[in-house]
Parts: structure tokens; sequence; C-alpha cells
């Protein structure tokens, strides 16, 4: 189990920084995940690490070798192309034996580690086909045995499900951590799909503009999102735009809507009076008839909300969107605010279009940010 | 990925080497010996002067040979067009039975280089040949018809047109199919049809894929040397080069001719990036373009079929006559032969002149072959995998050669390097070799490009990956996998430079180093079995071609276009 360490990387293609000052320290045995929108520089991070590009700047180690100069073929770093990458004149055994080749490994080890790689992703009764024989699902589980044969230091996995069906893709999901947790390797998974890094990964670095934006365990991340580009990417959200009135948890931020509370500890470094936005996702957002309970409704500014734990804002039903076992609506708030939020037990509509509404929230659920600039 | 720019970590000592390598090669022997043509044409006893375009002007011959050229280069590309572009909308465009045979039969008149063809229809087409024997019995005419007026020059043309139109062809139908669809479509939907959608869509959209036939075509027609020779239709241009390169030192007249010759040519292609450079609607790179083409309705079928068929069938006429001519024992004054033999087949292997010229010419060609892959697959490799400055230059150089008459580079490399160790009147043959090489190196780099391209730089980063080095990777993964288009260039490379006539007349000067087709070229001149053995090995250059066509096309299939095109 070997672990990396990135160092300050930075890659340039002509004026475009792709990765930017990059460092992430990944754990032997993790499965670590680069996620992010395409443009990104996940991708290049990730040919970084396999060795196909030279950072400009920084340096990366496998646990305390440096390899930042090392070429790609002396890296022992096994790589899942998008596409594949199977050489379409050998067979699925060739494919997967290529590396142990190279290796010297002899005839009989080379036989029995094929047979043992191909077992391990399902793939032993496949042995003599060619790839074009294969399914693009079948293809991906070759593609992994081959990767994974080498034993390498570090299995590289470039947006490897990408190119399979929805129902393929979640079967695969569930492969690859199988086999991760069977081989204990380290892995680094590079993905634009937030659901896949989410239900599969150890740790995720979020990334946005060749920079990483926040790094952190899939939960932490979702509850607790470092700045509004890793809330909004990660999930789905709502911001309510204010200025931080109170810096002491409960925080408070002032909305045109009212006061809003958080109990979340903010990760950016906020000063009172700074422009903020508040994070609230659409399934932490309750929706109540306005005048059920019209009586606890008190003079503006007076802060019930807090005292109970709750925040409160006030909107108009723009449209809903029956799912089955899910109910999407939108609501726009008093001051034009646009919220999603969802009910995840739609037996009967809540509230139907133009009608207004009154919606809670509770202060836990609720991140104050730093305005995107 | 940001692949486009190169820094200096792409310039590894292996590319620079490469580099390196085809920078003096292109110099020596594509760049050096036209500048040397170009420094003779305009400075004499040290002074720049413009005197020999003055006599060459004045000479009433050259001007009729300039004119003549011209008038072929024309009348052919008018005649290749008009056959190849309802060719090509029927091929493109519409499906029906037997597509893929037609498609096969348009080419085959590509088989044949035109001065092999003019042999047998020069029979036919006698005074007193096949033709008009049939007519004067049947009573259709009653004196003979001179087919060939005007000198020749219209069999010159008949020859020419009939030998190009295939190029015409795979370039109208690749630019025709490389117009993406949904063009047509989204015009169609804005309420364009029929005629209209064609001369205001579909027309403009492939009319750079067109010119750059017509160019190739142009020049072509005019600057062969075989057709005219044969027809001896000696004023024009090329046969006045010819008869002048065996005297560069003491005539500069062909100097003079030559650069006109680059002149008119620079000035085409000049014209034709002028008005087209910047419009590339090539959208191959799009991947699978949806197929555009219609079932054709039964009364359609009948007319495509009738329409190929008799383009072939007279395109064809010229082969069938070298056939015949070749298996005629006696073929006087009747439409067909009156007996005939296989006797000159057996001739052609024992006679010292075709034996001797059949072995050059193997020898000849595979050497040039060699030359080819070697610099074509490095080329092609350069172009589609690794970013270095003056790339797009690079591409063009390589290209050049297509444009580049083959009496130019003849008459440059004679003059260039007389005197030296590479002297034609020692010996021709490294000189012959390299020509060949150069002038066919356009379809290898062209058909290793393809198989380059085709292939994804995963499949050798993978390779990487598994812990192959830069060495192993090419020798394991990508040579295996291009090894298709590397085998379908190089058998063509092949072919034609065995069926090379230009350079091979004017630079092979003694007979012992006479190739195939300058020995087809002498044995004209021998009056009683010299035409019969001429079209024995004609056949023979013609098998080997055919062959060759057929499997580069398997290959490449609806690449094959982009191997005639500039």
């Amino acid at each position: 189990m070997v672990s990396l360490t990135l160092k300050g990387i930075t890659r340039k293609f002509g004026d475009v920084t792709a990765v930017d000052d990059v460092s992430v320290e990944i754990a032997g045995g993790e499965l670590f995940f680069l996620l992010g929108p395409s443009g990104c520089g996940k991708t290049t991070l990730l040919r970084l690490i396999a060795g196909f590009y030279a950072p400009d700047a920084g340096s990366i180690l496998f646990d305390d070798k440096d390899v930042t100069r090392t070429p790609p073929h002396r890296r022992n770093t096994g790589m899942v192309f998008q596409n594949y990458a199977l050489w379409p004149h050998m067979s699925v055994r060739e494919n997967v034996a290529y590396g142990l080749v190279l290796r010297k490994v002899s005839t009989s080890e080379q036989n029995d580690r094929v047979s043992e790689a191909l077992g391990m992703v399902r793939m032993d009764r496949y042995g003599e086909r060619s790839p074009n024989q294969l399914s693009g699902g079948q293809q991906q589980r070759v593609a992994l045995a081959r990767a994974l044969v080498i034993r390498p230091d570090v299995v590289l996995l470039d947006e490897p499900l990408s190119n399979l069906d929805a129902r393929l893709r979640l079967e695969m999901r569930d492969e690859i951590r199988r086999i991760h947790d069977e081989t204990g390797t380290t892995m680094i998974y590079v993905t634009h799909d937030q659901k896949e890094a989410l239900s599969m990964a150890d740790r995720v670095a979020v990334m946005d503009m060749g920079a990483v934006a926040q790094t952190g365990a899939p939960r932490s991340i979702y509850d607790r999102p470092a700045n509004a580009f890793v809330a909004d990417f990660i999930g789905e959200t709502n911001f309510v735009a204010g200025r931080l009135t109170r810096s002491e948890l409960p925080l408070a931020v002032e909305t045109a809507v009212g006061v809003l509370h958080s109990t979340v500890e903010p990760v950016e470094e906020l000063s009172l009076g700074d422009e903020v936005v508040c994070s609230v996702r659409p399934e932490a957002i309750r929706v109540s008839d306005p005048d059920a309970d019209a009586v606890e409704d008190t003079a503006p500014g007076e802060d019930t909300a807090a005292r109970e734990g709750e925040n409160v804002m006030n909107g108009v039903v723009r449209q809903t969107v029956y799912l089955g076992d899910h109910e999407q609506y939108s609501v726009r708030l008093d001051d034009g605010t646009p919220m999603k939020l969802v009910d995840h037990r739609p037996g009967r509509q809540l509230a139907g279009p133009g009608a207004p509404v009154r919606l809670t929230c509770d202060a836990s659920q609720v991140v104050v940010l730093g305005k995107p600039g | 990925m940001p692949r486009s720019r190169f820094d200096l970590s792409d310039l590894t000592p292996g590319v620079i080497a490469i580099l390196g390598v085809l920078v003096v090669f292109f110099g020596l022997f594509l760049f050096y010996p036209i500048l040397h043509v170009l420094l003779n044409a305009f400075y004499t006893d040290q002074q720049f002067s413009v005197e020999f375009f003055g006599l060459m002007l004045q000479s009433p011959v050259q001007q009729r040979a300039l004119i003549n050229s011209f008038e072929l280069g024309i009348v052919t590309t008018a005649l290749t067009t008009i056959i190849a572009l309802p060719m090509a909308v029927a091929l493109v465009r519409y499906d029906f039975i037997g597509k893929g045979l037609l498609g096969g039969l348009a080419l085959v008149p590509m088989i044949m280089p035109p001065f092999v063809g003019a042999i047998g229809m020069k029979q036919m087409f006698a005074r007193f040949g096949s033709i008009n024997l049939f007519l004067l019995e049947t009573g259709l005419i009653d004196a003979p018809i001179d087919w060939f007026g005007g000198g020749g020059f219209w069999g010159v043309v008949i020859l020419e047109a009939l030998h190009l139109y295939p190029i015409m062809y795979l370039n109208i139908a690749a630019a025709l199919a490389n117009v993406d669809p949904s063009l047509e479509e989204s015009a169609r939907n804005v309420g364009a049809g029929g005629f209209r959608l064609f001369r205001t869509v579909t027309f403009p959209l492939m009319l750079p894929g067109y010119f750059a036939g017509a160019i190739i075509v142009f020049i072509w027609a005019f600057t062969d040397l075989g057709t005219p020779l044969i027809f001896e239709f000696r004023e024009v241009v090329a046969v006045q080069i010819f008869n002048m390169s065996t005297d560069v030192h003491a005539n500069p007249l062909g100097y003079a001719l030559v650069v006109f010759v680059v002149l008119v040519t620079l000035a085409l292609f000049y014209l034709s990036k002028k008005f087209f450079g910047g419009r590339h609607y090539e959208m191959v790179a799009r991947g699978h373009v949806a197929s555009a083409s219609k079932r054709a309705t039964s009364f359609e079928t009948v007319l495509i079929w009738g329409m190929l068929l008799s383009i072939t069938g007279i395109a064809l006429i010229p082969h069938l006559s070298v056939v015949l001519t070749s298996v005629t024992e006696r073929w006087f004054m009747t439409v067909l032969p009156s007996d005939y033999t296989v006797a000159y087949y057996g001739q052609i292997f024992a006679h010292d002149l075709t034996l001797l010229s059949i072995r050059n010419s193997l020898w000849l060609s595979v050497m040039s072959t060699v030359i080819d892959i070697v610099l074509g697959v490095a080329i092609a490799y350069l172009l589609t995998r690794r970013r270095f400055p003056f790339r797009d230059a690079l591409d063009a150089v390589a290209m050049l050669p297509l444009a580049l008459p083959g009496l130019v580079l003849a008459f440059g490399y004679i003059s260039g390097f007389s005197g030296t160790i590479l002297d034609v009147r020692v010996s021709p043959v490294p000189l012959l070799i390299i020509a060949y090489a150069v002038r066919r190196l356009p379809y290898m780099v062209r058909a290793a490009y393809a198989g380059f391209q085709q292939m994804s730089v995963t499949l050798e980063e993978a390779s990487m990956n598994m812990g192959a080095g830069p060495l192993r990777t090419l020798w394991k993964i990508t040579m295996p996998l291009v090894l298709a288009n590397v085998a379908a260039g190089a058998i063509l490379s092949f072919s034609f430079a065995m069926l090379e006539v230009s350079d091979s007349l004017i630079l092979a000067i003694k007979e012992q180093y006479y190739p195939i087709t300058k020995a087809i070229y002498s044995l004209m001149g021998r009056i009683i079995d010299g035409p019969y053995m001429a079209s024995a090995m004609g056949m023979l250059g013609m098998i080997l071609l055919a062959c060759s066509l057929l499997f580069t096309g398997k290959v490449l299939g609806r690449r094959m276009g982009q191997l005639f095109k500039v």
C-alpha cells in the first residue's frame, strides 16, 4: 500500500493553467476521488501522476520516493482509461499479460496471475476473446484486470464508467469498490459524477479551475462544503444572499427575507459584515401552511426562529414536479430568490402552484459561505 | 485535452534527430534541385536576367508548345469534371444494387499509365486501325477518319481524361461525403431543396475538394510526358523539356521552361489557397458522419448503371486495346488481329532489354519504397503524435511532391547533381531511387497518417503505463496497429514507382539502367514487334498496379480518396 504526496503541482498548457499549485496527501490503501466539472484539471492531475505530463512546478512522491521526473513506464501505476484502451490486436489474456511479460514474470506465474485478475473482475471465461467482441462493460472489466495484474503501487481510474449506460454504471460502482476492498490497493479515481464520488470514495478532492477547492470525506463535503462552488457542485442547494451580523455560533445572517441562523462552523474565515450566502439543501426545507401557526408570528426583527433553532422564510409556490418517490417544489421567496425543495414522501401535495407557503429549516442545516467572487 | 501547443519538453533528442534527417533529405533532394533550376534560369554569367524567358516566348515552337500544354490541361480537366461529377453524386448519394462493384470498376482506369494505353489506342484508332476498318467494312464511312485530329491532340486528351477521371472522382466523392448531412438537412429544413440545395449548400461546401482534384488533374495533363511522346504530339512543354534535358549544359532554354512549369504550379496552388485556404469544411474528424445516401428508385438504378457502365466501358477501351495488342501475332488491315499468340509474354523474359528493365524497376522500386516507409512513417508519426515547431510546414513539404511534376524534379536532378558523385551520366540508380521515393512519399505519409489517426493515443499510453518504454511501445503496439495502413501505402508507392514515367525517361540515360517504362518507350521505336512487346510489358504493369490498388482500397476504404488529394 503506497501513499501519495503531491506538493505544489502546477502544469500549464501555453497560457492555460490546467493544474494550479495542487497539494494533496493520499493515504495508502485509500480510494481517493478527484471530482470536478470538465476542464477543472482533474484528468491532467491524474496524467501527471501517471507520468504522461511533467509538472512545471512541484513534486510527486510515491511513499518517500520522488517520481516527479520518472517516465511513465517506470512508475508502476495501473491506469484504467476512459476509452478502456484495450489493444485490439491482442486477446483479452494477452492484454492482461502484457505488463507481466514486460516485468519478466515466469510463464506459469503469468498464467496464474492473469487468471486471478480475470477472475477478480469476473471475466475468466473470456480470456481468448478479442476486445472487439466484448461489450463496453466487459471491456471495462478487462481494463481493470490489466491495471490490477501488475500489482501497481497505485491504480489510476480516468472516468472509468462514463462510457457505460446507467444501470451498468451502478453495477460497476459496487464492483470497483469491492475490488478495492479486496486488493487494498491505493486508487485514484477521476470523475465528474458527484454521485459516483459520494457513494464510493473514502475521501474526495473537489477541484475547480485547476485548484483543489476542498478535500474530505463525502459526508463532510456534502454537509460542510468549504465554499459556494463546492456546495453548488456537490448535490443541489439553494443560496440566499445576505450579510453576516453575528460571527459566533449560532451565526446570524441578515437577508432580504429575514434573519437566518446557522449552527454550522464555517470552513472559510468570515468576519462581521461580510457579504455571504446561506446554503440550504432542498431536502432540509420543510413546507407548512403560512396560516397554520400565524399566531406565533411575531413582529419582524424579533428572534423567534433562533430560539426555536429554526429559520423561517415565506414565499409562493411556482411549480411542482411529481416524480413518484419524491416531489419537487419550486418556490419564490418574497424577495424573488428562487428555492428548490423536495418532499420525500409525497403522499399528498403540500401546496399547489400559486399557494403561499412558509418554509422552515433547522439552523444546523444552514451553511454560511463567503459570497462567490 | 490541450495538446495543440508545444513546449520545449516535447523536443526530445529522438524528435530532433528525425527532424534533422528530414530537413537534410528534403533540402537536398527537393528544394536544392528546384532552386538550382531557378538560379540557372535567372542568372547567366553571374547576372540576373530574364533573357531566356524572352527567347522562350519568341520561339514559335515554344509558343506553340505552351499553348498546346495549356489547352491539354484545361480540356482534360473539363472533361474529367464532366465524367466524374455525376459519377460521384451517384455513388455517394444513392444506394443501389452493385454499388460496391461499380464503385470499384470506376477506379480501374487508374491501373495504367496513359502512355501505355496510348500504344494500344494507336493500333485501334490508326488511319487503318480496327475502328476505321470496322466502319469502312460496315459501310458507315467511305474514307478513314482522322480520330486524333490536331496532330494527336485529341488522342492525348482522351487518354489522359480516361486515365485521370478516377482521381477527380475520388476527390469529388470525398468532398461530397465530407459535407455534413446535417448541414444539408438544416438547409432542407429552412426550405431549400433539389438543385437549389446543391447550388447553394452542397456545391460551395465541396468546392475546395473539387479544386484539389482539378489542380492535380490539370498539372498532370499539363506536364505529362509519356502520352504526347507516343502520339508524337511533340509540341508540348513536357516533350520540349525532355528533349532539352539531354543537353542541360548547352541549352539554357530547358531551365526557363521548367521554371515556367514551376510558376504555373505555384500559381495554381496559390490561387486555390487564396480562395479556399481558410475554408476547410472537412468534417472527417467529427467521427462517423451519418449516411447521407438514399435508396435509388428502379428508374434511377437503371440510369446510374447505364452511366457508370458506359463510362467504365469507354475508359477500358485503351486497356482492352493493349491486351489485344499484347497477344497479337498478325494484325494488319483487319478489324481484330488475324492470329493470336502469347509469345510476347515469353519474349519479355528472354529479351535482354526487357528482362533487364524488369529487374531494374523491381530493384529501384523496392529501394525507393523502403525509403518511403522509413520517412513516411516517421513523418506521419511526428504529425500525429508529437508537438513541434513548424509542424504545418513539414506537412506541406511532405505533400509537395504530389503537386510537383516529375518532369521538374528529374530536370532539377540532372542539372543540380551534374558533376557530383550522383551525376546520372555515371549511374542514374541513386537519383532514380530518390526521385521515385520523393515522388511517392505523399502516398506513404497519407496512408500512415490515416493509420495513426485511427489509432487512439491512449493505446500507446496504456502500454507505457504497463511498463513498456517508447521503443517497445512503438514495436509492440503502434506498428502492429498501423501495419495494414503502412503496407497499403508501401504497395501503392511501390507500384507507382514501377510505372513512373517522366523521371524514368529523363534520368535513365544508359540502356543498362532502363526501368520498365523507358524500355516500353524505346521498344515502341522498333518497327516489327515493338508495339506488341511494349503492350505485353504494359499488361504486366497493369496487373501489378491493379492488385495493389485493390489491396489499398480494401485497407483504406473511404480514405482512399485522401491519398490523391493535395
